[in-house]
């Protein structure tokens, strides 16, 4: 308890302690006295002899206390009482710090919420995927029937869940249906994960029963945008696919897709498409406790030794693949690789942003130093070490930062919602949420930038040399040359950075146009597309759904207005099925090559519709029924690949796992994009829509008037209704189609995130340049006073500034672009994956010169705009006033 | 700013001096002043008033411990003393000394090796 006595004894302490000192010099002073010395002589003898006595008091006080947390909190007040003092420069250094900071305040919230968060289950590492690797060699997804072998034959797990997948329409009054993605699990998905529902409760065994299924629950994301995140959800009825069903629960944010049912089996294996089509489910099993990989790895080989042989040929696998969900991460698919590409394009953004700010602060803090020139030579000259001068200025300088970063947590957490909005388009299920990490990440960062922009102004300003500054009390004293060139390498800096920035969102934003441009193969304008989903429980036989589409299309055409319809079971920038086909080759005695090629199943007039010219044989026909012989049409590409040099109509294929039905080929048809924009061609195959008759379809609807497009859409519910009324037609159109396909919904949050920062930038640098120019006018008011007086024109001062800025700007761009050729390297040129979608420099080379000059050009024209007041200010330079100034 | 006490002496030199001082009779800092720089003949150019932080340090130590009091002159000044703790302190820094001084001047000695 000592230290606690002393601490409050302090003040006594200190008092006796001066009370000491003074006793000593006055003794000291009486003694020169004594010897004959004047009395105003033997003071200051006394006074050299004894040093510096506020220093003295001050480091025998320093004996008593903890110095560097004491030094520290008055740095802090003294700090914040300067900071008080010159609002102005608190106010702009602090938003210029927050706007750095919140640009990466909000990428590292969305960075970590998907990869430095780790995974949000309990003990992840026990939890495993269950893949199957079929007669093709490929990984699968197990089909319920292997789900079920598994779930009895094996004992190393805990829990084996399922997962499937499902599409649901959630009617919000009647009229209006949204479609959202849903999952279908086993109630034991959500224990197996060990994850709790958010509200509400789990699913329950007797729930995994047709008929008792009436239940779902929904994701975080749903439950707020489609609910307003009601807090008393769980119990209400909503109705999907027009069947009411019961809201038990509400997920947490890191599971889930927009709506999670409950999976019942049996049903869920009819939903299969007619033609060989296997449902399949994602299996996820947790691992009993002390069960290793490797033996649930040698357990599943005895398992997928026993179902080789075992059930029909569409459930037979050749293996089980045990996987860590970790590895799964450490492998990325498409989705993540694109992702990740996307968020290390904006991380680094951001980091530019924030380099950009720090430069800003750094110059204000440079100037700042030059002002407080007099203050640090009053302190120095009343002893303040430069050490201790450096401190304090870094503290002032930090406590900026801090500052800006609290502002910046504020304005990340304002902006939480539309950040992921947008995010969330570059990755599925990433999250923007400013917690304690992002509040710490932030702050540590508002730290280091503080340090990194604080150091050089700090050391600036406390270079003195104490009779210079003392004296000289022209505003012009400090500073020379030195502070100039540094403030100017920071503002070359800036446009440098600037430059990177204009340069990357450039060559992205060129790509997109590119992409959104590009030559698609079909005429997507005038065309409205309706998509039917059929009804599991109907639509049971083939000819009903065979009539069905014929219906359906037959009393569109008639409908006023429309030009033409075609069927297609996958619309341009829908993708396709694909499957295995076995392909007659014209070589001679050759037996058929097998691959894994893309079709669609289309109706006679499909092709027609979309203004896709047939390059050889001819159309499908209406004969081309499930009566007709079976035909095949295949895409330019096809031809050229398998067929080079000769005319394909005429040869067969099949499906490799009904080998004995071939369809002959009996067109070409001209090759159009039918997943991305900017994807490679490939080789397609098309079959008669009536002979395949998938579970799927849509109508592409051809309207002779752009005008009518509107008018006709709203009418088709109601005109289709005849046909069935009870089915749900989901409508859209061509154009939506290429607007919300892969490619451009990827890029487009990419370029609004680099627009924002783009632009963030640039305001930045026109504070900076307007900063720096100001401050350097004012330095050479009196030089200006000169010169206009000895005349020189108005103009010509103008000319002095912008020259200045002008050389500083010229030389931050070529330092900018060679930047710029450096980072570009890293940028991707090709898409990821089977899908060819990404982020990635399309139809424009990273050297593009057009991007560089209007990057150069646009960050000239700022700098001479943020010039601009300060020439002005120049110009009106009064000599008797610059020269009278001191 | 404790560059400034160790410019011409080593560190806890000051502290080491001032507890010899004391060891004979306690003093005031004036007196602990005049009579180090008396004894070392002015050739350690020490700043009178870098006494005190050396002072507060030990006090604070409690190598030595102070006392209000009326001086030979008739001023209210505060007297030093050496404590036990002190003492031993002083011994021991002192003994330590001793050997880097021997350390020192067998290196510093010419002709030997």
């Amino acid at each position: 308890m000592m230290w606690l006595k002393r601490l409050f004894s302090r003040r006594r302490l200190y008092g006796e302690l001066s009370e000491e000192i003074r006793g000593h010099l006055e003794e000291k002073i009486e003694e020169l006295v004594a010897s004959g010395m004047s009395r105003k002589k033997a003071s200051y003898a006394a006074r050299r002899e004894f040093g510096n006595v506020t220093l003295i008091e001050e480091d025998s006080r320093d004996a008593w206390r903890w110095p560097s947390i004491e030094n520290f909190f008055m740095n802090v007040r003294y700090g914040l009482r300067m900071l008080r003092k010159s609002p102005g420069f608190t106010t702009a250094a602090v938003l210029t710090i927050a706007l750095g900071i919140g640009a990466n305040a909000a990428i590292f919230g969305l960075v970590d919420s998907v990869f430095l968060r780790g995974l949000p289950f309990h003990e992840p590492e026990r939890l495993v995927h269950i893949w199957v690797i079929e007669a093709d060699g490929d990984l699968h997804t197990p089909t319920p029937t292997v789900y079920q072998a598994v779930l009895e034959g094996s004992k190393s797990f805990e829990q084996i869940a399922a997962q499937g997948w499902a599409d649901y329409f959630l009617d919000s009054d009647g009229s209006v249906s949204q479609n959202l993605p849903g999952l279908l699990v086993t109630p034991n998905w959500l224990p197996a994960l060990g994850i709790q529902p958010l509200l509400g409760r789990n699913f329950r065994e007797e729930e995994e029963v047709a008929g008792q299924d009436a239940v779902v629950m929904l994701s975080y994301n749903c439950w707020r945008a489609q609910f307003h995140g009601d807090p008393y959800i769980a119990g209400k009825q909503i109705v999907l696919n027009r069947r009411a069903v019961t809201v038990i629960g509400v997920l947490p944010r890191s599971v889930g897709s927009e709506i999670v049912a409950p999976l019942v089996l049996d049903s869920y294996v009819k939903q299969g498409n007619i033609r060989a089509g296997k449902m399949r489910v994602q299996v996820i099993a947790r691992m009993k406790p002390g069960v290793t990989l490797g033996q649930a790895r040698s357990e599943a080989e005895v398992l997928a030794g026993r179902l080789k042989n075992q059930g029909t040929p569409a459930d037979r696998i050749d293996r089980l693949v045990v996987q860590a969900f970790a590895e799964m991460f450490r492998h990325p698919g498409p989705t993540e690789q694109n992702a990740q590409r996307g968020l290390w394009m904006t991380a680094v953004a951001s980091g530019v942003v924030l380099l950009i700010a720090c430069a800003n602060v750094a110059s204000l803090l440079l100037a700042r130093g030059v002002k407080r020139h007099r203050e640090v030579a009053v302190r120095a000259a009343l002893g303040c070490t430069r050490r201790r001068m450096i401190r304090q200025l870094l503290t002032e300088s930090t406590l900026v930062f801090l500052f800006g970063a609290v502002i910046a947590v504020i304005m990340t957490r304002w902006c939480e919602e539309i950040i992921t909005k947008v995010a969330s388009g570059i990755v599925p299920g990433v999250y923007l949420q400013v917690d304690a990490r992002v509040f710490l990440a932030s702050l540590a960062v508002s730290l280091l930038s503080a340090l990194a922009s604080g150091m050089i102004p700090a050391m600036q300003a406390t270079r003195v040399r104490l009779n210079e500054n003392l004296k000289e009390a022209a505003p012009n004293a400090g500073g020379g040359s030195h502070p100039r060139r540094l403030r100017n390498c920071l503002v070359g800096g800036q446009v440098a950075l600037g430059m990177v920035l204009l340069v990357g969102f450039g060559l992205l934003l060129r790509s997109f146009l590119h992409v959104e441009s590009s030559k698609l193969g079909y005429d997507p304008h005038n065309v409205l597309t309706a998509t039917i989903r059929l009804p599991y429980t109907r639509y049971t036989t083939l000819s009903d759904r065979a009539r069905l589409m014929g219906e359906a299309a037959e009393r569109m055409r008639l409908m006023p207005g429309v030009e033409s319809v075609g069927v297609a079971d996958s619309l341009p920038m829908e993708g396709a099925y694909s499957a295995r086909l076995r392909i007659e080759v014209p070589t001679p005695k050759a037996p058929p090559v097998e691959n894994e090629i893309w079709f669609v199943s289309v109706s006679p007039e499909y092709f027609s519709t979309l203004k896709v010219p047939m390059l050889a044989g001819r159309a499908f026909r209406d004969a081309d029924s499930q009566e007709g012989s079976s035909v095949a049409i295949i895409n330019e590409t096809f031809a050229k690949q398998y067929f080079p040099g000769t005319n394909p109509i005429g040869y067969r294929l099949a499906f490799a796992d009904s080998p004995t039905t071939w369809r002959e080929i009996v067109g070409v048809v001209s090759d159009f994009r039918q997943r991305n924009p900017e994807e490679d061609l490939r080789p397609l195959a098309y079959f008669p829509a009536a002979q395949t008759l998938p579970g799927r379809w849509s109508m592409a609807i051809r309207v002779r008037a752009a005008s009518d497009m509107g008018n006709i859409s709203a009418r088709i519910s109601n005109w289709l209704q005849p046909v069935d009324p009870q089915l749900y037609w989901q409508l859209g159109s061509l154009q939506a189609q290429i607007h919300d396909s892969e490619s451009l919904t990827l890029r487009r949050p990419m370029i609004t995130l680099l627009a924002s920062f783009g632009s963030l930038a640039l305001i930045l640098v026109i504070v900076g340049v307007f900063g720096v120019t100001s401050y350097s006018v004012a330095e050479r008011t009196r030089e200006i006073g000169i010169r206009t007086a000895l005349g020189a024109a108005r103009l010509e001062i103008a000319g002095l500034v912008f020259r200045e800025s002008l050389k500083v700007a010229l030389a931050g761009l070529a330092v900018g672009t060679f930047c710029a050729f450096a980072v570009t390297r890293f940028f991707p040129t090709e898409g990821i994956g089977w899908s060819g979608s990404g982020i990635f420099l399309y139809g424009v080379s990273r050297t593009d010169s057009l991007t560089y000059l209007v990057s150069a050009a646009l960050l000239t024209c700022v700098v001479l705009a943020a010039s601009w007041a300060p020439a002005r200010r120049a110009m009106r330079v009064d000599p008797m006033v610059a020269l009278r100034y001191e | 700013m404790k560059d400034r006490e160790r410019r011409d002496l080593f560190p806890g030199a000051l502290e080491m001096m001032v507890l010899r001082t004391l060891k004979p009779q306690p003093l005031h800092g004036y007196a602990l002043a005049q009579h180090i720089k008396r004894t070392s003949k002015d050739l350690l150019q020490i700043e009178e008033g870098s006494l005190y932080p050396a002072l507060q340090r030990l006090l604070k130590e409690e190598l030595v411990k102070a006392e209000w009091s009326i001086s030979s002159t008739n001023r209210r000044v505060r007297i030093y003393k050496l404590t036990a703790k002190g003492a031993k302190h002083l011994e021991q820094e002192v003994s330590r000394f001793e050997k880097m001084l021997e350390g020192i001047t067998r290196v510093l000695a010419p002709g030997e090796s």
